[in-house]
């Protein structure tokens, strides 16, 4: 574990996220079906199959959230920023200050409802994300990365 | 050299030839739709789309101008939406002249202007006399940057560069200050392929699996041409078939993997013919090419990384090819890579660095003598290493001369993880499908070359480490070696799987720009005293 975690709004946002797009899974199918299905056949089969899949979709909703929240932490330093996360694969990984070409933050509705942001910083290649953050917080890391940025003159 | 230009009337040609290839595959099935249809109401869309085709040729040249300022190029282009496109010098990645086959015929050239960064737009003016080309590559070259900035701010530029210690490429220059002011007259390395490598080139290129595809497909479009009596024809004047159905099969599958190979042969020798490298001042400059002449520059400060990858068909001649990992890319090709030798035998190649990539350490590898000797060393070092104290291993050093600090390949417990890993890619699937299809089973044949290919790739995975520069020797089908400065490493990163965990195993992962994407290398099962090091010498 690094020495940052990200916020733990971070949760019931994620929570409602993941319900959302739940919805927009479960609607359409269901939706087709009916549209679709002239006469249905064994019904209690279609129920059931409905009802395993939505129990086990509520179970994901209510405890990945957490699993991930508490396997995400991050470090920024004079390094450069650090990252790990993952549940199955855990994944560090460590791009230096001087890399970094811009930062922005980003924030959508359920983030905002919550109070959150997201940061990212691209280097020339890629770019990597903090998710849920702050928002005042997210603020300042973008000031103090690109205040560090400005004092290394590099070029790609 | 100050006002607004347009091109010469010849990208007019270019430019509706351009429309055309961009819309090749409509007007294919226009033409098929065509043919079947009888009404002419498809050749008057053919016939409109031609035309528009030449209008919009004519109006882009027509509205295409580009200025050369002193350290900058500004184009305007757009047919309905005008682009304006300012190129700083400092901005440009590569450069290059080409002249395809109607530019030859005018006695003109084509110029490309590669930037950097993902939503950079392609400059190409396409139809420059030789001159006016020469004369805008010298303006966009950061050597001429670099010289003025001497010039004029002599300490800034100074203190800049002399803040950059690590930069190799600069402390090249230190070293050779005459090749700033008369880049032209000092002697310039050269290397270029005989034809007998050409020729070996073409032979081994391996293009033809991705040829005989395409054919494949086309001559299951062309079920019309395929008819009994156009068998009956060919069965007739091949004495050996005697029954035609299978061995007509046989025949056209034969058929198409030797068209398709000659046609790879022939690509590669259009492609590679005359292929010169050579280095200028701070340049390299290289020219490829039969038809259409190539001539390509890159800066030594805008290479990424340099890669050697050994082909399954290379291998076994010791034979490699070398190319430069740029980050100046094309609109629509997203990786990048310049090739800098297309075929090098693997012992030639430290004298090939040392030609044009001198400050590049690690050029030969870690030496059998030295890995050997690591083989027994190599456990104690790692495991002794802690946290941030990393001996000097001396012992290195002497014997290869290339500051070889860390080497690190995957420990002995990692062995079976790379033997079963391969394995994986043919088990699952087969026992997806062998519910329905139970022949799969001989499916099970396939975990000898899986096994081989995870055993071959075991023994071929390793890591080296200097002051400077990041080696790493591993396998994709092909064996590929990587050079990368670690000024040019975007971002570093491991990560554990479950399974790993037990055991302590690592992926250690490292990215570079290549083209507008990242590229990145990946070592599978390092312990983690190789990843700790390896991190390590990342920070230092």
């Amino acid at each position: 574990m690094l020495e940052e975690r990200i916020h733990p709004n971070a949760i019931p946002a994620w929570r409602l996220q993941y319900a959302v797009s739940g919805l927009f899974l479960f609607v359409p199918a269901a939706f087709l079906y009916f549209l679709h299905t002239k006469e249905v056949v064994a019904l209690e089969w279609v129920i059931g199959t409905a009802i395993v899949a939505i129990i086990i979709y509520a179970l994901i909703v209510s405890f990945l959230p957490q699993l991930r929240w508490s396997r995400w932490s991050y470090q920024v330093d004079d390094k450069g920023i650090q990252m790990r996360r993952g549940i199955i694969w855990v994944q560090h990984t460590e791009v230096p200050i001087n890399r970094i070409q811009h930062v922005d933050t980003r924030q959508g509705p359920i983030y905002r409802s919550y109070g959150l942001s997201v940061i990212r910083f691209s280097n020339a290649a890629t770019s990597h994300e903090i998710p849920a953050l702050e928002e005042d917080l997210s603020q300042e890391l973008k000031d103090k990365i690109t205040d560090m940025v400005r004092l290394v003159k590099e070029d790609v | 050299m100050f006002e607004f230009q347009r091109l010469h009337w010849v990208a007019t040609i270019t430019g509706v030839l351009e429309v055309i290839k961009q819309n090749v595959l409509t007007l294919v099935i226009l033409f098929i739709v065509g043919s079947r249809n009888e009404s002419p109401y498809f050749l008057w869309l053919i016939g409109a789309g031609l035309l528009s085709a030449f209008g919009l040729g004519i109006l882009g040249w027509f509205r295409f101008k580009y200025q050369l300022l002193e350290d900058e190029i500004h184009i305007h282009k757009g047919i309905f939406v005008q682009k304006k496109l300012y190129i700083h010098k400092n901005r440009v990645q590569v450069t290059e002249i080409s002249a395809g086959i109607i530019q030859r015929i005018f006695g003109l050239v084509s110029l490309t202007i590669q930037t950097a960064g993902g939503g950079s737009e392609r400059a190409v003016l396409s139809a420059l006399d030789a001159e006016t080309a020469r004369t805008i590559v010298d303006v966009l070259n950061p050597k001429n940057a670099e010289e003025s900035e001497f010039n004029s701010e002599l300490s800034q530029a100074e203190q800049q560069i002399s803040a950059l210690p690590n930069q190799g490429e600069h402390s090249h220059t230190k070293l050779s200050p005459p090749d700033n002011h008369q880049p032209h007259t000092t002697h310039n390395p050269e290397w270029t392929l005989s034809n007998k490598r050409l020729l070996y080139l073409a032979l081994t290129s391996g293009e033809f699996g991705i040829i005989a595809t395409i054919l494949g497909t086309i001559l299951g479009q062309l079920s019309d041409f395929i008819t009994d009596e156009n068998i009956q024809w060919i069965v007739d004047r091949i004495p050996l078939i005697q029954q035609p159905g299978l061995f007509f099969v046989l025949f056209s599958i034969a058929s198409v993997i030797l068209v398709s190979y000659l046609l790879s042969i022939l690509s590669s020798i259009v492609r590679y013919y005359g292929f010169t490298i050579r280095k200028v001042g701070k340049e390299l400059h290289i020219s490829r090419g039969l038809l259409e002449r190539i001539q390509t520059t890159v800066p030594y400060h805008r290479i990424q990384a340099i890669s050697s990858t050994e082909g399954l068909l290379r291998q076994p001649f010791g034979l490699e090819s070398i190319s430069i990992i740029s980050a100046g890319h094309q609109q629509g090709q997203q990786q990048r890579s310049l090739l800098a030798a297309p075929l090098i035998y693997s012992h030639e190649r430290e004298a090939f660095f040392q030609q044009f990539f001198g400050s590049w350490e690690l050029a030969q590898g870690i030496s059998q003598q030295t890995r050997q000797e690591l083989q027994d060393s190599t456990q104690d070092v790692l495991s002794s290493v802690h946290e941030s104290s990393i001996p000097p291993q001396n012992l290195l050093e002497s014997n290869d001369g290339h500051e070889l600090q860390t080497y690190a390949k995957a420990p002995g417990k990692a062995f079976f993880r790379y033997l079963r890993r391969p394995n994986y890619l043919w088990l699952f699937p087969t026992l997806l499908g062998l519910y329905w299809l139970p022949w799969l089973a001989w499916a099970a044949l396939l975990s000898i070359p899986a096994t081989l290919y995870g055993w071959i790739s075991y023994k071929d995975t390793e890591l080296g480490l200097s002051s400077k520069h990041l080696y790493i020797r591993y396998r994709v089908i092909a064996r590929k070696q990587i050079w990368i400065p670690k000024i040019r490493i975007q971002s570093i990163g491991n990560s554990q799987h479950t399974f790993q965990k037990r055991k302590k195993l690592y992926h250690v992962m490292f990215s570079v720009v290549s083209g507008s994407h990242e590229l990145s290398v990946r070592v599978k099962d390092f312990s983690f005293n190789a990843m700790n090091s390896i991190m390590n010498w990342f920070h230092r």
